[in-house]
């Protein structure tokens, strides 16, 4: 139904207008929850008017007293709907960082602190409702707005609606929450298929790479890949074979990640490709750092740097917000 | 749409399904077996499908059938227009319906039948004593409504009942004020079924002697009176029923109208004022009070045989206001055509007992001494009074008056009828009611069926129509008691009713079920302007009506904010921080929102920089918070400083 779907859309922008943006934790105020007949309440009200019709018709008193009694039990249905999400409090957060491809969930915790319970409250963004939960009286609830991504970058979820049928379903009351909410959308990365770039061992102090007493660890066949610097020259002057030199030690490896060096592919490709790297770098637990044209970190382990690496790929040169 | 059951509705089907049985269990009695077998059946199934995950059965399935059991109604009542047919089609297309629930929408719809079925049971009868067992039904449809959209995740048995249950409670002050002041637009608006389920009931258009002696055995309410103020002599209530000219071999018969002229009474003396609440009973009679004198004009009229009649058959409990007198003269005028059919006997008929009339007629001086002659042929002769006499075969009168020389109102009031025709006296039989009995509860008089009486009424010349009541002269007592009173020690009648406690408990319930009756049931247009007129509306048209109305629903609706409002305000057990709160709302307003790990030190200075002007009185404020809330060194006189300083602090224009 696109003219539903529009006439929807201005409504919320106005009720925007109307009410300012949301910052932090929101009250809902009387004048924020809007309410009217759902569906079923249409129909709810052709059954009373069905109901009075035939009790006229038949002169039946009683029928007549059971349409108004449930004339009166819809009318208080609509308050209590309308009660229901009024003087809710709500808290939004920040989601989890994810991968592009993933769903984001970004978490947001109703508070109530009457003394009735609210029930079947749901939230929605895009059409997608969450499931119905209910708050206690003087509890908390926890809901979590799904978002599936594609693209890497910030994605905000600038409005979404709370909403209730509660209790009898004849009425749908609803509040427009305008929290700007975000999540960093990582890269999606590339298929493990490159071997990552040489690394340099650190053996406690700084070494300047091709010199240095490493412990001499032996030789072994050369693999397509390795860097000339470690190939073992004299001893292809003897053998003609070429060989690697191999050190020992307590080391631990560093990789450097360099968007320079990755071959001249699109800027997607080389993010992928980063992402990925980082990502195995990390799962192995050897220390990596980042080279990029505007950013450089130095090496490091852990996650909050493996987060900081991939936040720098997730927000490289972009300008706009993903939604 | 799913196509199968999920097994996840389970609870709310429960919930749904004993809403639709305790709503249906009403028609059973009146629906055919089948429809009956069909509703359990489906509601099994479907309760077996959601535990078990069934499929649903496709739409090849479900249309024919739904077709098949249209049919089927159609063919058992041969019209679907009608009270039976109509609850027999609700409840085939509630077990149609059964099948294809799959949805919270599906079973509120369902639900919503329930209502319907409801309804349609008021149609039944609408007795006080069902009211409890309604009341039950609504309560657990609403519960079921409650938990149609919570399949995963039903509420506890005990919250949906009391949540449901103040629902309905809530709802009841606009049930009461639409009662009382809707507008009762009289119906019918379309044709109402020629057919309908009231069977008649009392007396009928024809009276055998021992019919009136069957309806004795009823203790069924026929009519309940309230007389105004003054209130008849026991003897002098006999309420006009069916007149019987006509007779042939033992029974009287109604006669086609046989006057046209308006009929002429002369009230004497008193008139007494009463109204009438009739039961419904299939025919167009309406008793009163012999003779009435004047009634509303448009619920009855009266025929050429001083009888009032309804326009309409008496279907549904009507009231109707009377003033009669009990002593009465008619015209004196007796048209020649009517003379010569209350003349008319069938030849050949009851020999001995022309040959007893002729004989007492002759020696009598004038028709009414013949009259009392006959009364005191009945007097002496030894006749008896009794509920179960002998029957009687051909020619019944003479082997009444000659051999069993016992009976009922009816056997005197036919043999003292035939016997005037005889003798040349135009007589007709009168049924009826006599007496009544009366409930100090209420301060009315329930006549029942028991109650029911015949009697004659012969033309003298001079004085007009006069009754007779021949069982007078056998039982006097009848005429001051019950029929069952004045049979006591003679035929076997309940001990039950003669026994005290029962009844007072017989006479309270009556009394309620005649408030109910009077003013619930029988709440009609007239009732609603009596009602109005009473409260000081002189004119109540539908406009004031609908402003009246528009009036209190507003009132409800603001009352019902207000204690929704206290209920769901929180606690106010942390004023100083709500007084702070407000504080941080003001300045909100314009634009200088305190963080949400802002300490409100820092936020004080940050509106310092932003505002310079605001500086001061947000200081102030904020140093009185801190003092309250982190230095434990406050009053409750700095609580309402601060109160006062908040409420006067302004965040001015926004720039």
């Amino acid at each position: 139904m696109r003219v539903a779907a529009l006439l929807r859309e201005r409504a919320r922008r106005w009720a925007r207008r109307r009410q300012g943006p949301d910052r932090g934790a929101v009250a809902l105020h009387r004048r924020r929850v809007y309410i009217l007949p759902s569906q079923l309440g249409i129909a709810y009200a052709s059954m009373l008017l069905a109901m009075l019709l035939g009790s006229l018709n038949y002169g039946s008193s009683l029928g007549l007293a059971l349409t108004f009694l449930l004339t009166g039990l819809g009318l208080v249905a609509m308050h209590h709907c309308h009660r229901n999400l009024t003087g809710l409090e709500l808290a939004a957060q920040d989601a989890e960082p994810v991968f592009a491809g993933q769903v984001a969930l970004f978490p947001v915790t109703l508070e109530n602190r009457s003394a009735g319970a609210r029930y079947e409250l749901t939230l929605e963004h895009d059409g997608r409702p969450t499931s119905p939960v209910d708050v206690h009286a003087r509890g908390q609830a926890r809901l979590e707005l799904a978002q599936p991504t594609q693209r890497r970058g910030v994605l905000r979820l600038e409005h979404y609606s709370l909403s209730s049928t509660f209790p009898l379903g004849l009425f749908r009351a609803w509040a427009w929450l305008n929290v700007d909410q975000r999540g960093i959308v990582f890269p999606r990365p590339a298929r493990p298929s490159l071997l990552p770039p040489p690394t340099r061992r650190d053996t406690g102090g700084v070494q300047k790479q091709a010199q240095g007493d490493e412990d001499f660890a032996g030789l072994r066949g050369f693999r397509p890949g390795d860097s000339p610097r470690h190939v073992a020259w004299k001893a292809f002057a003897r053998e003609h074979e070429l060989l690697v030199k191999q050190y020992d030690g307590t080391a631990v490896e560093i990789h450097w990640f360099a968007w320079q060096r990755l071959p001249a592919v699109g800027t997607e490709e080389r993010l992928a490709q980063l992402c990925r790297w980082i990502l195995d770098a990390h799962a192995r637990g050897q220390a990596f750092g980042l080279e990029l044209p505007a950013a450089r970190v130095e090496p490091a382990v852990g996650r909050r740097h493996r987060q900081q690496c991939l936040t720098l790929l997730a927000l490289f040169e972009s300008t706009q917000a993903v939604t | 749409m799913p196509s199968r059951a999920t097994g996840e509705s389970f609870a709310s089907l429960v919930w749904t399904l004993t809403a639709l049985a305790l709503a249906t269990a009403p028609h059973v009695p009146h629906l055919p077996a089948w429809a009956v077998l069909l509703a359990l059946a489906a509601g099994a199934w479907r309760l077996l499908a959601e535990r078990r995950r069934w499929k649903f059965p496709a739409r090849v399935i479900r249309f024919p059938l739904a077709l098949a059991v249209f049919v089927m109604v159609l063919v058992s009542y041969r019209t679907i227009n009608g009270v039976e047919a109509g609850s027999a089609l609700l409840t085939v297309m509630m077990a149609m319906k059964l099948l294809e629930t799959r949805t919270a929408r599906d079973q509120r719809v369902l639900l919503f039948i329930a209502c319907f079925m409801i309804m349609a049971g008021f149609l039944y009868g609408q007795s006080l004593w069902m009211l409890p067992y309604t009341a039950f039904t609504i309560w657990i449809t609403t519960a079921g409504l409650l938990q149609a959209a919570r399949a995963a995740n039903p509420l506890a048995a005990r919250r949906a009942l009391s949540l449901s249950g103040r629902l309905l409670v809530q709802a009841l002050p606009v049930m009461l004020v639409l009662f009382l002041l809707f507008p009762r637009v009289p119906g019918p608006f379309w044709m109402l079924p020629a057919e309908d389920n009231t069977a008649a009931s009392g007396l009928s258009d024809e009276m055998t002697p021992g019919s009136i002696a069957d309806l004795t055995l009823s203790d069924e309410v026929a009519f309940r009176v309230k007389f105004d103020a003054a209130i008849p002599p026991p003897s002098r209530r006999y309420w006009r029923g069916p007149v019987l000219h006509e007779y042939a071999t033992g029974t009287w018969r109604v006669a086609p109208a046989l006057g046209t002229g308006a009929a002429t009474v002369t009230g004497l003396g008193t008139p007494y004022r009463y109204r009438v609440t009739l039961e419904p009973h299939g025919r167009r009679w309406l008793f009163a009070l012999e003779m009435p004198q004047a009634w509303e004009p448009g619920a009855a009229r009266q025929t050429f045989d001083y009888q009032l009649v309804s326009p309409e058959p008496v279907r549904r409990l009507f009231a109707y206001d009377v003033s009669s007198t009990v002593e009465y003269r008619t015209g004196q005028h007796l048209d020649s055509r009517l003379e010569a059919y209350e003349l008319r006997l069938p030849p050949g008929e009851n020999p001995r007992t022309r040959a007893l009339a002729r004989r007492l007629r002759a020696s009598s001086a004038n028709t009414l001494d013949y009259a009392r002659r006959v009364l005191d042929h009945f007097r002496s002769e030894g006749f008896a009074y009794t509920l179960e006499p002998a029957l009687l075969a051909a020619d019944p009168l003479d082997q009444f008056l000659f051999e069993t020389r016992e009976g009922f109102c009816g056997h005197y009031a036919s043999a003292f009828t035939f016997m005037m025709r005889t003798a040349g006296i135009p007589a007709r039989v009168v049924t009826g009611y006599l007496g009544g009995e009366l409930n100090p509860l209420g301060d009315y008089y329930i006549v029942r069926q028991s109650d029911a009486h015949a009697w004659s009424e012969i033309w003298l010349a001079g004085r007009g129509w006069v009754r007779i009541d021949p069982t007078a002269a056998v039982a006097p007592g009848r005429l001051q008691d019950s029929a069952a009173r004045a049979l006591r020690g003679t035929a076997a009648r309940g001990v039950l009713s003669n026994n005290a406690l029962f009844r007072g408990l017989r006479q309270i319930g009556d009394a309620l079920d005649n408030e109910w009756k009077q003013w619930v049931v029988g709440y009609d247009n007239r009732a609603q302007n009596d009602l109005l007129q009473r409260i000081g509306i002189t004119e109540p048209d539908w406009r004031k009506l609908t402003l009246a109305l528009a009036v209190l629903l507003a009132a409800f609706v603001a009352g019902l904010s207000v204690y929704l409002a206290r209920e769901f305000r929180p606690r106010d057990r942390d004023p100083v921080g709500q007084l702070y709160a407000r504080f941080c709302h003001k300045l909100a307003r314009r634009d200088l929102a305190r963080g949400p790990a802002e300490g409100p030190v820092d936020f004080s200075r940050r509106v310092a920089r932003a505002r310079p002007e605001l500086a001061d009185p947000a200081g102030r404020i904020t140093r009185l918070y801190v003092r309250l809330r982190y230095e434990s060194a406050g009053t409750p006189r700095d609580v309402q400083a601060l109160r006062r300083l908040i409420a006067a602090f302004d965040a001015g224009r926004h720039r």
